[in-house]
């Protein structure tokens, strides 16, 4: 799977590099659900994530040219487009006041919408797994958009234990990658 | 570089999700350009969170798809096509441009040159009126001459005009000269034909003598041996002489130096 993902990321790239609209389309195909299930968790708004996807979709064709393969991989580039911008809007006036109160876990899938994967139960389990410390620094960084230093503050300990709950959350993902 | 000790701080976690700052992420990703084992471990990093998000995927609203793409499709032609706009756009503006320099040149070229031609035609015709103006004169000059001329000749073949040679005198006796002189007109004219030339400091005068005393008729200054030069006139001249004086003449003749003489 990796290999044949490699050479149409590959090509895929070099397409959208080239400014050729019909690698978007090949694009979207390939990874807008990707994207649009972390937009929707942080955003917890279907207008907004929608809003939010377009942007992002935008974005990824304006800076191809800024991706480079040595600074990490193309998937993960665009999911911290998604993730930056998606947080954006939560950290905003004007979504603050037009705050939407539900949690991320509860609210997927939204009523309508489908996943790609009914495994959704495996990531509360998984992330269950974690003790409650790692799951809460997790959540507050991934999907609320805290930075490091506001998590520290909240939950009033040093910087460095942020961190590294964050690396040990982020090592638990390293499963589903193994799957 | 101590490269556990570094991924150890957490760094490529915070990276990975997108929350470093500008100082933090230009460190990292210079670190990840000369560090291989730096990359190994953010790939890792990064594979879990995109398994992650593939895991937790939801589709998009189908109609979303086409929104997106007539976003980008609004914004920004194919290469092709910007290529073709670009080239079609690019070539007329570039003749134009070309255009306009090779007319503003040529512009410039013919002013000057209807400014060089306008001068020459200003300074031929000046050349032209001086010319006639010169012309001109000098007809005037040969008309005056020839009316003169034409008096004399007429004034000479008089029954009434005398002609004397005045001779050398003992001293000189190779010089000679000739006077004119009309009884009725009273004009007095000489010619200079046998005097040579005299030194620079001095002058021929000529002389009538009036009841025995010598009167001046004036320089001789024309000693060429075809002019004719008028002198002054004279009533009734027994006599004429020619002296040599210092150079302006004198009022009385220096005697002792007469060259030549005549009796009319």
């Amino acid at each position: 799977m990796a290999t044949e993902q490699k050479i149409s990321e590959q090509e895929l790239i070099t397409a959208l590099q080239n400014k050729d609209s019909k690698a978007v389309s090949l694009l979207y195909d390939q990874y807008a659900a990707a994207l649009f299930g972390v937009i929707f968790r942080i955003v917890k708004s279907k207008t907004l994530a929608e809003d939010v996807l377009q942007e992002v979709i935008v974005k990824i064709w304006e800076n191809i040219g800024l991706y480079d393969p040595q600074k990490g991989r193309f998937l993960a580039w665009m999911l911290r487009i998604a993730h930056n911008k998606s947080i954006d809007l939560v950290r905003s006036n004007a979504y603050k006041q037009t705050e939407l109160n539900t949690e991320s876990e509860e609210n997927c899938p939204e009523i309508g919408m489908e996943t790609t994967n009914i495994d959704a139960i495996g990531i509360k389990e998984l992330l269950n797994k974690l003790s409650p410390e790692y799951q809460e620094t997790f959540r507050m960084a991934y999907f609320e958009g805290y930075t490091q230093v506001e998590i520290a503050e909240a939950l009033n300990i040093p910087l460095g234990t942020v961190k590294s709950r964050i690396r040990i959350g982020l090592r638990e993902l390293r499963k589903f990658a193994a799957v | 570089m101590d490269i556990k000790a570094y991924i150890k701080t957490g760094i490529l976690e915070t990276y990975a999700l997108g929350m470093t700052n500008e100082e933090e992420t230009l460190e990292v990703e210079t670190l990840l350009a000369q560090y291989p084992e730096l990359r190994a471990e953010l790939e890792s990093i990064e594979m879990g969170l995109e398994a992650f998000a593939l895991k937790q995927a939801i589709l998009p609203p189908p109609s979303l798809k086409e929104a997106v793409l007539n976003k980008i499709n609004g914004q920004e032609p194919t290469k092709k096509d910007a290529k073709k706009t670009t080239k079609l756009n690019y070539l007329p503006t570039v003749f134009l441009v070309i255009l306009s320099l090779v007319l503003a040149v040529l512009a410039v070229w013919l002013y000057l040159q209807n400014n060089t031609a306008k001068n020459d035609i200003d300074q031929l015709k000046k050349e032209i009126r001086a010319c006639e103006a010169t012309q001109t004169s000098q007809k005037q000059l040969a008309e005056n001459e020839l009316t003169e001329k034409n008096k004399l000749i007429t004034l000479l073949i008089q029954e009434n005009t005398s002609k004397i040679v005045l001779v050398g005198t003992e001293n000189h006796p190779d010089m000679k000269a000739i006077v004119y002189w009309n009884k009725d007109s009273k004009e007095t004219f000489i010619s200079g034909v046998g005097l040579p030339k005299p030194m620079p400091n001095q002058d021929y005068q000529l002389w009538a003598i009036v009841d025995g005393k010598p009167l001046n008729l004036g320089l001789v200054a024309n000693i060429e041996p075809s002019i004719l030069s008028q002198m002054k006139s004279v009533s009734e001249p027994q006599a004429f002489a020619i002296t040599l004086e210092p150079k302006g003449g004198s009022v009385a003749p220096t005697l002792e130096n007469m060259v030549t003489m005549g009796p009319v």
